[in-house]
């Protein structure tokens, strides 16, 4: 939260807001490339909001009559499944759950990092070594390896590869963040709200946090992408959710076999995954070239 | 007001023997100690502006930052109003220190850059608790109280005002507390002259109609002869002289006032100097040299200038650390 | 200098107690005890108590996990659940093909990543930068899993050239020659596209980074010939390049299970897909302890090595 707006009455010339994320939003939306990405990652989310109005066939109804119908067949737009199931419902509804996994992770993990990160970089000392050490413990694991660790683990289950995920991503950002917050602590504004006799949440609320939030996000987004391929990833070893639940991973598991009837077919939900990871991949590219250009 | 009856008055601001080490690392494992400030004492008499002069390294600075507290000094009283306030963190201690305030050298680095010129003044407001209204409204009094328009400014951000007024927002925002002492750590020092001219005329006015007290830290002469009613001059982290600002840049009594009056450029050109007032640097605050800290660039310095330490003392209404002043 | 090595290699072992403490710790997150999860189901009681008493179970936790260091440090690592032979003996077997494949992926991988991304910086702002900007951003970007099943369905299925599955005859261990070769190709193209994107990178920002200095500019207006130049880029962006290949090459050892479980590559990681699959924890543990331990000495070496090629690398 700001501290206390200050308006100036009547009378003020109406100027733009000149903040730094009006700044940074700016430069990226001039960018056509992001644009194209942001409609289809929004098309997607659209997808996984209103799978059951948008999708044109129920997922889980198969007719195995109908296996591994190629790509624009009559009643099946994308081809079907090796159950007979429509291809295309299943990947609007498959998006649903792969969205879910790739991205509650990397929500919470930002929560989570930026919180621990910022409190060991604004405190320092013990607090400090304490909790980074900790944070190093877990970063010494391949990400991957400690992702099928956890939900190997955990056992199978689509809030178990969230949980797994979430611990993943935790370490990275955190240290982002705690990197970040000793920069801007030894900054002189710091110091200057420190001498103003501010209590130490004050300054972390108003100085610290806004300061630290922006590089830390922009960091985030580029874990999704990884969030993404990985949580399906896991899906295909089977740790995800169980059939005849839709998601993508899964649904390219399940199709592996297919590969020598149908390529076409069961290449889909790979190559969605390809393209939301992608589309994840150039907004996030193009918003750290937009902060990390000077004002 | 005249001198005399100043001195009369009981001083605002008193520190007595301040000192502050910090253990720094030289090289693998060897640990040496900086004097950043070793013994300092000075009194300040409310109204009044007492000026700080040295080279970089004398520990000046340090002295600003203990005096608002960021840095804690490891002995010696400091004492507002007769109010202990270097030890502790002790909350009574807090609420007395917020009533002095600093200014910072660099105004860029002192403002928060995501933060509006308004909403930077407003919290130092808000941190001593007044409501988001009247912080808010407080802080549009002040811009216009140091000479900014609150209608074009309030809502300016850091990187779209000039030095000059950044520096008044600065400024502004040290008042938002209603402070009585104001420590001005080379507040001028980054800004060009010409607005340097203004913003010291500012200072002296905001002086005069808000009774405050300034701590006036600085490197250049002139600026500080300017603004200061009696001036300390500092060097490796002690006072080797204090007094009335104009005697004591007129007629220094230590070696070093004479030779930092001696090397600053007055204008005049018959006035040139010769050769340089003061040979070498000065040594590291971490070994310092035996007895008198300046006596390996003194042109005065005898044998009793390696083996004792001069204290200091008074010389009439002066004070002089020295064993053979001018 | 010596005596910040000897202080990064003293700093690792906390961590790779830590590590170890997070493998122990592990199989408390098994739903049920520790006990019913490293035996069958039908183990009379009589050998379940005595399990119990020789992995300690009953003991204080501090105490288990003490003697469970004392049994990986003397390369005792359990006995496998579903295979009854020593989990030591079975990673020993599938590490090395793992080995091997990451090692062909890194081979094919990093000299492309470095050099286009050397080319990208050399060229920046033209159209081979964007070239090969688009080329990483599109490699990071790729599920590692489903480009080897598209490699499959082109090489194997359609074209016939290459294996689709294995690491060689049936039977046979690990060779170098042709007959065993032709299973790595696929593979190890299919992993080494991440890595290569992500070194491509680094590298390129590295070297951008470099020439951009305005000392570069000033060596190029006294007349340096471009060797130079590039002599001094490469002196500079050494450490950060061995920084990069040496982490890319730990999660090729640690994190090869999803590409593995397409090829049913014998390596580590189809090791621990089937002992996810057969509820093996023991096996499970053990693999990922050693995969574990691995990359933390990998990360260790690519320090040390960091250091002595730049010293300004070093930190508090």
């Amino acid at each position: 939260m700001r501290p206390a707006t200050v308006s100036a009455g009547e009378g003020t010339p109406r100027t733009r807001p000149n903040s730094y994320w009006t700044r940074v939003s700016a430069r990226v939306r001039a960018d056509p490339v992001v644009i194209g990405c942001l409609a289809f990652l929004a098309a997607i989310a659209l997808c996984a909001l209103f799978a059951g109005s948008v999708a044109p066939s129920d997922p889980f109804q198969s007719d195995i009559v109908s296996r591994l119908r190629p790509i624009a067949t009559a009643g099946f737009p994308l081809g079907s499944d090796e159950l007979g199931r429509d291809m295309l419902s299943r990947l609007i509804y498959g998006a649903r759950l792969s969205l879910l996994m790739g991205l509650l992770p990397v929500v919470a993990a930002f929560i989570i990092g930026t919180v621990l990160g910022t409190i060991a970089g604004y405190m320092g000392g013990f607090v400090n070594a304490l909790i980074m050490r900790v944070v190093d413990v877990f970063y010494a694991f391949p990400s991957v390896l400690l992702a099928v660790a956890i939900s190997g683990f955990l056992g199978s289950g689509v809030t178990n590869i969230i949980i797994a995920m979430t611990v993943v991503f935790v370490p990275p950002i955190s240290r982002i963040a705690e990197s970040v917050t000793n920069q801007i602590r030894s900054r002189e504004f710091v110091a200057a709200a420190r001498a103003s006799g501010a209590t130490p949440g004050m300054i972390v609320h108003t100085h610290v946090l806004p300061n630290v939030i922006g590089p830390v996000f922009v960091y985030a987004t580029s874990l999704v992408s990884v969030s993404i391929v990985v949580a399906s990833g896991l899906s295909l070893l089977g740790l995800g959710p169980k059939p005849p639940q839709a998601e993508w991973g899964l649904m390219l598991n399940s199709l592996r076999s297919a590969f020598s009837i149908n390529p076409l077919v069961a290449a889909l939900p790979g190559l969605f995954i390809f393209m939301t990871s992608l589309s994840f991949n150039l907004v996030s590219d193009s918003l750290r070239a937009a902060i990390s250009v000077k004002a | 007001m005249s001198e005399s009856l100043r001195q009369d008055l009981a001083p605002i601001l008193a520190a007595r023997a301040l000192k502050k080490h910090f253990g720094i690392r030289r090289g693998w494992l060897r640990r040496a100690t900086l004097h950043a400030v070793d013994g300092v004492s000075f009194e300040v008499a409310p109204g009044e502006v007492l000026g700080i002069v040295g080279e970089s390294g004398c520990g000046k600075s340090t002295v600003a930052r203990i005096l608002v507290g960021l840095v804690e000094p490891d002995e010696g009283s400091l004492k507002l109003d007769d109010i202990e306030i270097a030890v502790g963190n002790r909350r009574g201690v807090n609420q007395v220190r917020k009533q002095i305030q600093m200014v910072f050298q660099d105004s860029f680095a002192s403002l928060n850059p995501r933060l509006t010129l308004g909403e930077s003044i407003a919290f130092t407001a808000s941190a001593r608790g007044a409501s988001r209204r009247a912080s808010a409204e407080r802080a549009l009094a002040l811009l216009a109280a140091v000479g900014l328009d609150p209608s074009r400014f309030a809502h300016r951000y850091p990187h779209e005002a000039s030095g000059g007024q950044r520096q008044r927002v600065n400024i502004a925002r040290s008042l938002a507390g209603d402070p009585r002492v104001l420590v001005l750590d080379e507040a001028v020092s980054a800004l060009d002259k010409s607005i340097e001219a203004q913003i010291l005329n500012l200072l002296q006015d905001l002086k005069e109609e808000m009774h405050l007290t300034y701590l006036f830290i600085s490197h250049d002469l002139h600026v500080v002869r300017y603004m200061s009613d009696r001036v300390a001059v500092m060097y490796l982290g002690k006072v080797v002289e204090s007094g009335n600002a104009a005697d004591v840049m007129s007629m220094p009594l230590h070696p070093y006032t004479s030779a930092l009056v001696r090397a600053t450029p007055t204008g005049d050109p018959a006035r040139r100097v010769a050769k340089p007032p003061l040979e070498g640097e000065p040594p590291s605050a971490i070994d310092l040299p035996s007895g008198c800290r300046f006596r390996s660039r003194c042109p005065r310095a005898q044998a009793m200038c390696a083996e004792q330490e001069p204290a200091l003392r008074f010389e009439g209404l002066r004070q002089v650390a020295c064993h053979f002043p001018l | 200098m010596l005596f910040y090595l000897l202080k990064r290699i003293l700093l690792a072992i906390p961590v790779a107690l830590g590590v170890g403490l997070v493998c122990f710790l592990l199989v408390h997150l098994a739903p049920g005890d520790p006990i019913s999860a490293l035996v069958s189901a039908d183990t009379p009681q009589e050998v379940v108590d005595q399990l119990k008493r020789d992995y300690g179970l009953d003991r204080p936790l501090p105490l288990q996990f003490a003697s469970w260091v004392g049994h990986i440090v003397r390369g005792d690592l359990g006995t496998s659940i579903a295979t009854g032979r020593s989990v030591a003996a079975e990673i020993d077997a599938a590490a090395g093909n793992t080995f091997v494949l990451a090692g062909a992926a890194g081979l094919i991988g990093f000299p492309i990543g470095i050099t286009l991304g050397f080319l990208g910086a050399w060229f920046r702002g033209r159209r081979i930068d964007q070239l090969c900007s688009l080329v990483g951003v599109v490699g990071v970007s790729i599920p590692h899993y489903w480009l080897g099943m598209v490699l499959v369905s082109i090489f194997s299925v359609a074209l016939g050239l290459l294996p689709a599955m294995g690491a060689g005859p049936i039977g046979a261990s690990w060779a170098w020659d042709w007959a065993h070769l032709r299973h790595l190709i696929l593979p190890a193209v299919a992993m080494s596209v991440i890595p290569m994107a992500i070194t491509m990178r680094t590298v390129r920002a590295a070297v951008a980074d470099t020439l951009d200095q305005e000392f570069v500019e000033a060596l190029h207006a006294k007349g340096l010939p471009a060797r130079r130049v590039l002599a001094h880029v490469i002196r500079n962006t050494a450490a950060t390049t061995l920084a990069v290949v040496g982490l890319q090459f730990g999660y090729l050892l640690g994190g090869s299970i999803l590409v593995e479980i397409i090829f049913s590559w014998p390596g580590t990681g189809l090791l621990m897909n089937n002992a996810i699959a057969q509820r093996d924890l023991p096996l499970l543990q053990g693999t990922i302890v050693v995969l574990a331990m691995f990359f933390v000495a990998l990360n260790l070496l690519v320090d040390l090595a960091q250091t002595l090629l730049d010293p300004r690398v070093i930190r508090k």
